[in-house]
């Protein structure tokens, strides 16, 4: 034992040596995934935040698989000085176990509270406290083939009810409605399931059901749910429900590209790669556009999502150094600089009228107004940024169960309404924007 | 007449009947053959092909997925000029150190395991090699984790070697082959006055090449194979080995698949090479076989 | 016992210096030395293994979510795990039929395979090698291959339907009633080279000399196979199916690649569900009461085979 004690001490005086040499430069660590995007943001990033303050410097540490490498490296006691989790239920379990710091103080000092837009700092908070900020606002959009709608005289729908009219012709016309599957995420099945609910039952009952007010049983709730059943049971997702199961992304964009398939309810983050798909790149004459995914009653709704939150590390040595950073990154000039040079999806922040200019104007677009949408209260809810974890898990698991006929909506409405219950009772919600 | 066609019928009979079943049973070896053969045709083409091309003739299927149709040597290019020189080397050294290190320990515990007898011998035996199989790897992570971050060992080659050294099956192969060394070799050695450490050396080793060989190649390979664990406790690239660097190419929303595949043809390179020449002394080590 | 006994016969066998040792030779012999000589080891494996596992264990006996510590909540857990989760005896039984599948299909394909090429003379080095690519390939690669190769619209199913050869343009993986084997399948097109290779090198140290001895007594092939081969190869056969059968348990990472459990639960095993429980649904602390099961399946699996062996199978 005194021997350990020995050794422990010569490593603890060893590492106080080795900082105090560094001292005269401070480094904040972050960890992304490696990837062309990424090291995109890394250039930048490094390069402009570096020329700051030769004082403070950035390390940006291609870390594949990167969450769950973090969750490990962060509750054991290490880990970079900026946390990146995938959403505020992950905040929300990390701020508990106090691995990560309240930025309060941060927030008020270097004015945060009017950087970020109304509620982004809101969705951040647990008990209170700021914990996080909120980066990467995605939502989904229903991505058509433009050329194939052109040649067949189809208009993109509006209403639930155009879209399943257009569905049904699309049908008819030897063509599959919509290229969707999850061979490579299964989780993607919770996309259709939130954005049904938001399109068909309203954001407003979601909004309740997600407070407590009404039961996931409710009938606006089961239509939604009735309706994306009755759509996967007639083979318009990828085909039918075993080929819907078996479709890569890869085969998702290609027949979207190609023609073979019209549709693609998909995110935002397909803004990245989707050229890839579409006229020269692969080989056809084709090209893509979008549209809000059609509600019943008709309104442009989006649902609200969050690719990713950062937090600083408790561990960090240097806090002032990891908040500068983030003064730096969450500013409009380096989202917008981001947005245009690697296509990251923009931070919720107030951004100048000509911010997005330059853009694909299709992109453009659509972030423009999805925001205009949040700022103006026609937004709906992401199941895995609102959703608790339990909850979330269900939606995308049990859903598959209905699909294949082993379980009525009812069942998987009331199943959920139980589990969704318990977690509201132990108060394991996400925060949620007021209405 | 009559008796000669029937002696006639049988003898073209019987070598019908020969060739038949041969025949089948190639039938079916060359059916075994393809379904192994034309997935891997189709991996080695496709990481000699750009990119955007990869599932071009994949997808719909046809014969030319299996030939690299549209050559180039950018995927290799591009892992390399990303690093990928480095981590075959990281891994190499990594690797040697484990096989030395962990043969040595390991050797050294499965001679006491064999050899002697000692009050807990089989507890202690069944403990060591049970707690191995506690899985899963990624739950008994974070605890370990934390103690290897205690001793400052993150992003270090201590932090990536130790954990490679414990392993079940090596010491369960030295144990058994170790208990079927004839007791005369070792008992002459002793009366000569030679200690135990001694016997072990110039003794007992000379005659395990076997398992020597056997746990070497089972340690190396799954250290080359070894994914989560380097991931997670030395991130810094100048530490990063084959796997992480090929699981890289694996990107949110797309991937990289010529790059993958390349990096997977190389980083399989390395075990074939290893195990073909002696793959025989991997039996002999788990049957005792090797022992004349 | 064995060990003890013939270690106990041949000291009685050596002359009187080394049999008349004092306490103190009695000390190092029994007591010093080996523990000298499992220090090392034995060191290691506190550390990174032992105290995990321990930690692993008490963890099974708390709420902990995977980030927040837990509270000690004794056996419930457990008593979850057996009497209310109705889903875990769903994926036990898919774990045993991945057993029943892995104890058949790849140990058949292997000895046919080795049988095969133990008779070629001349290029077996090149058979050998492709036979058992397979096995060193990333998981990621192999189901990335797969996947695309059984995509029904695409695939080589769909190849063979233009060749006019029906029957395989189906979405194995996607339909509940095939995806388990489906899975099964792709896994041991990866495995079944490597036992295999572990056959083949056992038939080739049997002597020759056994062969032509049954040849003089007129055995036939399979006679040949039966009696010659078969008790050759035993020990290393009997070794395998305990390690498949432990392996059987924690299969993971080819069923998460391809389908994650799904379609609706149908390929869901322990592990995958404890993927999920551990990291998604933040309940690490049931997580880890469902891997001390599995730990625990594998020790009866080990058990088994110590009994056999005691019972003079020789393995």
């Amino acid at each position: 034992m005194k021997r350990f004690k020995l050794i422990l001490s010569i490593v603890v005086l060893l590492l106080a040596l080795s900082s105090v040499g560094a001292q005269d430069v401070t480094t904040v660590t972050m960890w992304f995934g490696e990837s062309a995007f990424a090291q995109c943001l890394s250039d930048i990033l490094t390069e402009g935040f570096n020329a700051i303050d030769p004082g403070v410097q950035l390390e940006i540490v291609p870390q594949a698989d990167t969450w769950n490498t973090t969750r490990t490296a962060v509750v054991g006691g290490g880990g970079p000085d900026i946390v990146r989790t995938p959403g505020p239920s992950f905040v929300y379990e990390m701020a508990q176990a106090g691995l990560i710091l309240p930025l309060d103080s941060f927030a008020d000092d270097l004015g945060w509270r009017d950087t970020f837009v109304g509620w982004a700092l809101d969705l951040g908070a647990v008990d209170g406290q700021v914990y996080s900020l909120a980066d990467e606002f995605e939502t989904l959009i229903m991505y058509y083939n433009k050329t194939l709608f052109e040649a067949n005289g189809w208009t993109p729908p509006e209403t639930t009810e155009e879209l399943i009219a257009l569905a049904e012709e699309v049908e008819a016309a030897g063509i599959i409605p919509f290229s969707h599957g999850n061979a490579d995420w299964r989780p993607t099945n919770e996309w259709f399931v939130g954005e049904f609910m938001t399109q068909i039952a309203g954001p407003d009952n979601v909004y309740k059901a997600l407070s407590g007010e009404i039961p996931w049983t409710d009938e606006s709730l089961v239509e939604a749910v009735e309706t994306l059943d009755m759509m996967m049971q007639r083979g318009w997702f990828g085909g039918g429900i075993d080929l819907y199961f078996t479709n890569t992304f890869d085969t998702n964009l290609a027949t979207l590209g190609s023609g073979e398939a019209a549709m693609n309810i998909e995110g935002t983050w397909r803004f990245s790669n989707i050229n890839d798909y579409f006229g020269e790149a692969a080989n056809n004459n084709n090209e893509w556009d979008w549209v809000t995914v059609p509600s019943k009653t008709g309104a442009d709704l989006f649902t609200i999502g969050m690719g990713n939150t950062s937090s600083i590390n408790a561990s960090t040595p240097h806090p002032q150094a990891a908040a500068a950073f983030l003064d730096y990154y969450f500013s409009p000039a380096v989202q917008t600089q981001l947005l245009g040079s690697c296509g990251k999806a923009p931070a919720p922040l107030h951004y100048a009228e000509d911010a997005l200019d330059g853009l694909d104007p299709r992109v453009g677009k659509a972030f423009g107004d999805f925001f205009a949408a949040a700022a103006d209260n026609r937004y709906g809810y992401t199941t895995w940024t609102f959703w608790p974890p339990k909850s979330d898990v269900y939606i995308y698991e049990e859903i598959e169960r209905v699909w294949l006929g082993e379980i009525s909506v009812d069942d998987y409405l009331s199943g959920l309404d139980e589990l969704f219950g318990e977690e509201l009772m132990a108060g394991d919600i996400p925060p949620i924007p007021p209405r | 007449m009559n008796a000669h066609v029937t002696r006639l019928a049988r003898r073209n009979r019987k070598p019908l009947r020969a060739y038949l079943l041969p025949a089948l049973v190639y039938c079916l070896l060359i059916i075994g053959v393809l379904i192994v053969v034309v997935p891997l045709m189709w991996a080695a083409a496709a990481s000699f092909t750009p990119n955007h091309k990869v599932f071009e003739y994949a997808y719909p299927f046809s014969w030319r997925a299996l030939l690299p149709v549209d050559f180039t040597l950018e995927a290799y290019d591009n892992i390399f000029a990303r690093g990928f020189g480095r981590s075959i080397s990281n891994t190499f050294f990594l690797a040697f150190a484990t096989v030395i290190i962990g043969g040595a320990a390991n050797a050294l515990a499965g001679f006491a395991f064999g050899r002697f007898e000692f009050r807990g011998k089989n507890a202690l035996f069944m403990i060591i090699v049970m707690l191995t199989f506690l899985v899963p790897v990624d739950l008994t992570a974070i605890p370990r984790y934390i103690l290897i971050n205690n001793f400052g060992w993150i992003n270090t080659w201590q932090g990536l070697l130790v954990p490679g050294l414990a392993n079940s099956l090596v010491i369960f192969l030295f144990r058994q082959f170790f208990a079927e060394i004839p007791q005369e070799l070792i008992d002459a050695a002793r009366v000569d006055g030679a200690s135990w450490l001694r016997v072990l050396w110039s003794i007992v080793l000379p005659i395990s090449k076997p398992v020597l060989v056997a746990a070497g190649l089972l340690m190396f390979i799954s250290q080359w194979n070894s994914f989560f664990w380097p991931l997670l406790v030395a991130p810094r690239q100048e530490l990063r080995v084959v796997q992480v660097a090929i699981s890289l190419a694996v990107e949110q929303h797309r991937t990289r698949w010529n790059e993958l595949l390349a990096g997977s043809m190389i980083a399989a390179l390395v075990p074939i090479l290893l195990v073909m020449p002696f793959q025989r002394y991997y039996v002999q080590a788990i049957t005792g076989t090797g022992l004349e | 016992m064995a060990i003890a006994d013939r270690i106990g016969s041949s000291l009685a066998a050596v002359p009187d210096k080394l049999a008349d040792e004092g306490w103190r030779r009695r000390f190092l012999r029994n007591v010093f030395v080996p523990w000298l000589f499992i220090m090392p080891l034995l060191l290691i494996h506190i550390f990174v293994v032992a105290i995990p596992a321990v930690q692993g264990i008490y963890l099974s006996l708390t709420d902990w979510t995977g980030i927040r510590p837990g509270n000690f909540i004794g056996l419930e857990n457990y008593y979850q795990l057996f009497f209310e989760d109705e889903t875990f005896g769903k994926a036990l039984f898919n774990n045993i039929q991945w057993m029943a599948f892995f104890l058949t299909v790849p140990f058949i394909l292997a000895l046919f395979g080795a049988t095969m090429l133990s008779q070629i003379k001349r290029g077996g080095m090149v058979y050998r090698s492709i036979l058992f690519i397979p096995y060193v390939l990333a998981s990621v690669v192999t189901t990335t291959i797969w996947k695309n190769l059984l995509n029904p619209r695409k695939g080589i199913g769909a190849a063979l339907a233009d060749l006019g050869i029906e029957g395989f343009d189906v979405a194995f993986l996607g339909r509940p009633d095939s995806a388990l084997l489906s899975i099964a399948f792709i896994d041991n097109w990866h495995f079944w080279g490597f036992l295999m290779i572990l056959f083949l090198a056992a038939m080739q140290a049997i002597p020759p000399v056994l062969y032509d001895a049954a040849k003089i007594d007129g055995a036939n092939r399979w006679q040949e196979f039966r009696h010659v081969t078969m008790p050759g190869i035993r020990p290393i056969l009997l070794f395998m199916f305990m390690m498949v059968a432990i392996w059987s348990f924690l299969a993971f990472d080819y069923i998460w690649l391809l389908t994650q459990g799904g379609p609706g639960g149908a390929s869901e095993v322990i592990a995958t569900q404890l993927y999920k429980n551990a990291f998604l649904r933040f309940e690490a602390g049931y997580g880890a009461a469902q891997g001390v099961v599995i730990s625990i399946f594998a020790g009866f699996i080990i058990m088994i085979f110590v009994m056999l062996r005691r019972r003079g199978w020789d393995i």
